[in-house]
């Protein structure tokens, strides 16, 4: 996607609070090739978006995840994302979160989208098994603030 | 999960009742389905000795053995939300939050909700709902349990040898 293409979308589709164009075009813009580290059967979703990464998964795995995390060489999360309705019914899950092969988990966030976000437009939960220190990925994809930017 | 049945005022005198060498049996009364008075002591009798090395300083016993789960500790000052520590066999074997459900419907973000104890790694996680809470936390709510072993060890955790979910824990 280039610049302009992405202002346009931008216009288009009335970006949410702080997001700028530059980053709606970062977060849509995917890696070109397949990370070694990402399961070979995965395709990319979004480019990187900011505190999180890039994130892929299977095709069918869409939405509810696993999604798996890649930022600068390696697997940073497991992920899935579960509609807000399904707590409120009442569910149960096993082996909701596994850590990629060779790859531990380092803490859980639980990120409520009263919005969703592109790709998964209705109120759910983000829940990242992530295998880096918090206040590392809360950096990732330029984030400098550290903090959890207002259109998550 | 049914950690701190133990501070149940009810399950108290429930189990009272259900221990005693009373001369004709008792009718199990109001314990959940699939409970019995074997299972009920059990996961009423907590741990003797000291809290196991591993266990965070100021953590204390909140359970006996549940089936699935192991014995449960935590620190008063966090109880219920968690965080709560699985201890079985000598091992550290999970990190548990409980969530209120209705924290969930009301829309809630939680950062490092859940870290594994050092030395540990987290195997798994799974979220089951309790509709009706249990004794100690008796509304409806989430058991959010990062596992640091395999699901089907746990599962077969206090003498659980079915391996499956049983229906007091739903």
């Amino acid at each position: 996607m280039n610049a302009l293409q992405a202002f346009a979308i931008a216009l288009a589709i009335k970006l949410p609070f702080g997001l700028t164009p530059e980053a709606f075009k970062t977060i849509m813009t995917p890696l070109k090739g397949h990370p070694a580290a990402m399961p070979a059967d995965t395709v990319p979703f979004e480019g990187c978006v900011p505190a999180m990464g890039y994130h892929y998964a299977k095709p069918q795995d869409v939405p509810f995840g696993p999604f798996y995390g890649y930022y600068n060489g390696r697997a940073v999360f497991t992920e899935v994302m579960i509609e807000k309705k399904e707590f409120e019914r009442g569910r149960s899950w096993n082996e909701l979160l596994k850590p990629l092969p060779g790859y531990a988990i380092d803490h859980a966030d639980i990120w409520f989208e009263p919005f969703g976000h592109p790709g998964y437009r209705i109120p759910h939960y983000d829940l990242h098994a992530w295998y880096v220190p918090h206040n590392v990925h809360m950096k990732f994809c330029g984030n400098v603030s550290g903090k959890r930017p207002p259109y998550l | 999960m049914i950690q701190r049945f133990v501070f149940s005022c009810l399950t108290l005198a429930a189990a009272a009742s259900l221990l005693a060498a009373a001369p004709a049996p008792q009718p199990p009364g109001k314990l959940p389905p699939g409970m019995t008075p074997a299972l009920l002591k059990m996961m009423m009798t907590l741990p003797k000795g000291p809290v196991p090395s591993m266990m965070p300083a100021g953590t204390v016993p909140v359970s006996g053995c549940i089936p699935t789960m192991g014995y449960h500790y935590a620190k008063p000052s966090n109880f219920p939300f968690g965080p709560i520590y699985g201890y079985y066999n000598g091992k550290a074997t999970f990190t548990e939050v409980m969530v209120d459900k209705s924290l969930f419907a009301k829309g809630s973000n939680w950062d490092e909700i859940l870290k594994p104890l050092p030395g540990y790694k987290i195997d798994h996680v799974d979220i089951w709902y309790e509709s009706h809470g249990h004794p100690g936390y008796t509304i409806p709510h989430y058991d959010v349990h990062a596992w640091y072993v395999p699901h089907s060890v746990h599962m077969a955790f206090c003498g659980n040898t079915s391996g499956q979910r049983p229906p007091y824990l739903m």
